[in-house]
């Protein structure tokens, strides 16, 4: 009788701690600075990594350590500056009773100044090691002064976003995620942009600090992110607010992405920016070279199968729809594509075809296809197209008697 | 201070995972029989279980005989294992299951019945914790042993 009572209260004891174990391990904590203090190198016996550092407490008899060890190295194998130290508790026991250790594998993540910022106790689960690595990695540059000061276009979205996530309950988490948690606008937009792209082969981590690299680097992109914020709210009637294009537009994520993609083309880096075209296509299906130049100001609205070749040249405040092609006749090699001037508008399904010369302020009608030079401010439309209007021109100040005339 | 980064070292045995789980639900159930069938009717089933403890912990898993069963009869019949583990950490789960055994028979051999039930029943707990959630209790316990030991050694390190 006595063993009936000892088994039945020893599976339910068992069930119990077994279940809110397994609620509770691998848990990423934040951890209470004061309390652990700094781990530098010679507390630890080991460099830290220039970014952050993983410091795994093991032991021989763990057989959850080595799953850890194994998901943190593959880790930090892909992220530049990021360490991964393993200890074997049983040998560092002074520092294990320090730091308050008392199973393996316990994980504490530090920051660039060793400070313990993450704890980590039982195996962790990769989703959530990344988003805390991803949280200190953040902080590892400093917000850079010219942008987030007076970044009227940054504020504005924070703004509206804010109110939003009030107002709609359902969204709140994913709108703070997205932009709320940010302080910069490249921030966010480089994490929009890594979790839409992210793929096994460069995982959403990985991909965010290269986008946020090319970023960091060319500031031309930054205003351009800008000016094409601005562009698709002054043309689009359907947006409302700068916060749509950068939430929901994948004409402007795929315009975007196609920066981050141009800028490595030219630093150096084609396969990866090859990589990047491939990924834009695949996820928003607009293929656009990286090799393309393309100025600031501009909208794809809609943006489903769009192409724009390798030679091809789009100057500032141009807009286009969707299944518009600035592509190659097929017939000969080299600068074989378009070149769009200022302010040029092409209606949806349009093709433009050829190493041919779209003049400042001209217009092209949907389904159109352009093979010849269109002069500047005229409209063009049919197949193939033919100029079917003169506008007026659009700095009327500027006519002079020749013009006018003609 | 010496700069100690362990990478265990890559010649110890590998073992297929599902062989200690395996085990440790036999176990279970070695156990809970032992427990129903009390202190006097239950130390031949007992002396099985620290039998297999003991051979898994002294001479290696390879002995210990559930862990042979499935090696020869259940093993051929499943999919490659996704991946092979350390044979450490459950060897020394059998060092710790045959400290219970071994606390366990001592108790019914004195008549002390609460010994018997009170160690039988951690050794049922740790084998349940194993079978069900794959769970090391005696893994945990070893690093909380070692703290304890360094700190009477007066953390010489």
């Amino acid at each position: 009788m006595t063993g009936l009572w000892v088994v039945g209260a020893t599976v339910l004891l068992a069930l119990g701690f077994g279940l809110f174990r397994r609620a509770t391990d691998g848990r990423v904590a934040s951890a209470v600075p004061a309390r652990e203090g700094d781990l530098g190198p010679s507390r630890l016996g080991r460099p830290l990594g220039e970014r952050a550092t993983f410091v795994q407490f093991s032991s021989e008899v763990c057989a959850p350590c080595r799953a850890t060890s194994r998901l943190l190295g593959e880790l930090v194998a892909h992220e530049p500056g990021v360490a991964h130290v393993e200890l074997d508790a049983a040998e560092h026991l002074d520092l294990a009773r320090e730091l308050g250790i008392s199973r393996t594998p316990t994980v504490l993540l530090l920051d660039s100044e060793g400070a313990v910022r993450h704890r980590i106790v039982g195996a962790p689960r990769r989703p959530d090691v990344l988003r805390a690595l991803q949280n200190i990695l953040e902080g590892t540059k400093a917000p850079d002064m010219t942008t987030t000061h007076r970044d009227d276009v940054w504020s504005r979205i924070r703004t509206e976003v804010g109110a939003d996530a009030q107002a709609e309950p359902a969204l709140a988490s994913f709108l703070h995620t997205n932009v709320l948690s940010h302080s910069r606008l490249e921030d966010a937009l480089s994490f929009i942009l890594a979790s839409k792209l992210g793929s096994e082969t460069i995982t959403s981590l990985s991909l965010r600090e290269l986008i946020r690299r090319a970023f960091d680097d060319d500031r031309a992109i930054s205003v351009a992110v800008r000016e094409d914020l601005r562009a698709v709210l002054s043309r689009d009637p359907a947006c409302r607010d700068y916060s749509m294009p950068l939430l929901y537009f994948k004409g402007f994520h795929a315009l975007q992405a196609y920066r981050v993609a141009h800028y490595y083309w030219t630093h150096d880096r084609p396969a990866l920016a090859l990589y990047l075209q491939s990924r834009i296509s695949e996820v928003f299906a607009v293929d656009i070279h990286p090799g393309a130049r393309i100025g600031k100001g501009i909208m794809f609205d809609h943006a489903t199968s769009v192409v724009i070749g390798e030679t091809a040249v789009v100057e500032d405040d141009f807009s286009m729809l969707h299944e518009v092609t600035l592509g190659g006749t097929g017939k000969v090699g080299g600068d074989r594509h378009p070149k769009i001037g200022k302010g040029v508008m092409i209606g949806a399904g349009a093709k433009v075809l050829g190493n041919i010369r779209v003049g400042e302020g001209a217009r092209i009608g949907a389904g159109s296809v352009v093979l010849e030079d269109v002069p500047p401010y005229t409209t063009v439309a049919g197949v193939p197209a033919r100029p079917v209007s003169y506008p007026e021109n659009a700095h009327p100040a500027l006519d002079d008697l020749d013009t006018i005339e003609r | 201070m010496p700069s100690t980064t362990t990478t265990p070292p890559l010649v110890t045995a590998r073992i297929d995972p599902r062989g200690p789980r395996f085990a440790a639900a036999v176990t279970s159930v070695v156990l809970a029989g032992t427990l129903l069938a009390g202190p006097q009717l239950g130390l031949p089933l007992l002396a099985v279980q620290a039998f297999a403890f003991g051979a898994g912990a002294l001479l290696g898993l390879r002995y210990q005989p559930y862990g042979w069963v499935f090696r020869h009869y259940i093993r051929p019949r499943l999919e490659e294992p996704a991946d092979l583990e350390d044979e450490r950490p459950p060897r020394f789960a059998q060092a710790v299951g045959f400290g219970f055994a071994l606390l366990a028979i001592a108790g019914a051999l004195a008549g002390l019945d609460a010994l018997f039930y009170v160690a039988a029943g951690f050794a049922l707990g740790a084998a349940l914790l194993n079978a069900v959630f794959d769970f090391c209790l005696g893994c945990e316990l070893y690093l909380f042993g070692m703290r304890l030991r360094g700190r009477r050694a007066g953390g010489s390190r």
